[in-house]
């Protein structure tokens, strides 16, 4: 398993390539978060992210090491940027790799639901107006709760 | 020394990113009973039912977890990446 968290953007293609190397692929499901132009609250300038170094690396671990456990996969990479992005900049990718199409299917959306959730990561819209924290939303902690009745 | 850590909008209200409190409190009810003496805009944070205490990174819940010199205690909202 693989967590990256850097300001720099990431390359799908390259991503792409090194998931499809790990032992006995035949599927690979990637994931890719990226600013949108319109906030909560308007056109957005740009978007902060900060995080909690250390524990951001350690949370995302845990999840993965969780989704191993779920499914069997050959490969899973995090990668999360932080600083201050624009619309359009890639934010997070989840790659993973495993022998069928289920359970990277499965574990892409286990990973990014958590991740949403659990891991310490807060982002802050930038716009014409002012700045404004964004919320931990409702339908983002549903999402992540399904996991615990439905394995 | 206790490593104290505030994020995103905490870090805001606190107007700092960290400090080093040198205290003998011993359970993390104690630390929040110093802050709110040192800090007036603490109270804001701390009697926010969605904040989250994590020490040594690890999430806790109960105001009676120890807390021993060294320990990094850390305030945050609920978070939102990916």
């Amino acid at each position: 398993m693989t967590v990256v968290i850097r300001p720099e953007d990431f390359d799908i293609a390259t991503e792409h390539a090194e998931l499809s190397r790990a032992n006995n692929t035949g599927a690979v499901v990637i994931f890719s978060g990226q600013v949108r132009p319109q906030g909560e609250h308007g056109e957005l300038v740009a978007m902060e992210l900060e995080h909690y170094p250390g524990m951001t690396e350690t949370s995302i671990a845990a999840i993965l090491k969780e989704a191993e456990q779920r499914w069997p996969l050959g490969a899973v990479r995090v990668i999360h940027r932080i600083g201050r992005l624009v619309p359009g900049d890639n934010i997070v990718l989840v790659g993973v790799a495993a022998t069928h199409r289920p359970a990277a299917f499965a574990a892409c959306e286990f990973v990014m639901d958590y991740l949403k959730t659990r891991a310490p990561f807060w982002k802050k819209e930038i716009t014409k107006d002012g700045s404004f924290w964004v919320e931990q939303k409702q339908k983002d902690t549903e999402a992540a709760a399904r996991w615990q009745t439905d394995p | 020394m206790i490593y104290i850590k505030y994020f995103a909008k905490y870090r805001e209200l606190m107007q700092m990113a960290s400090e080093e409190l040198l205290s003998n409190c011993n359970t993390l009810a104690a630390l929040k009973l110093v802050l709110r003496e040192t800090y007036p805009q603490a109270g804001t944070m701390l009697d926010d039912p969605r904040c989250i205490t994590a020490i040594n990174q690890q999430i806790v819940k109960s105001d009676s977890t120890p807390i021993c010199p060294g320990d990094e205690v850390a305030f945050y909202p609920p978070v939102s990446g990916g």
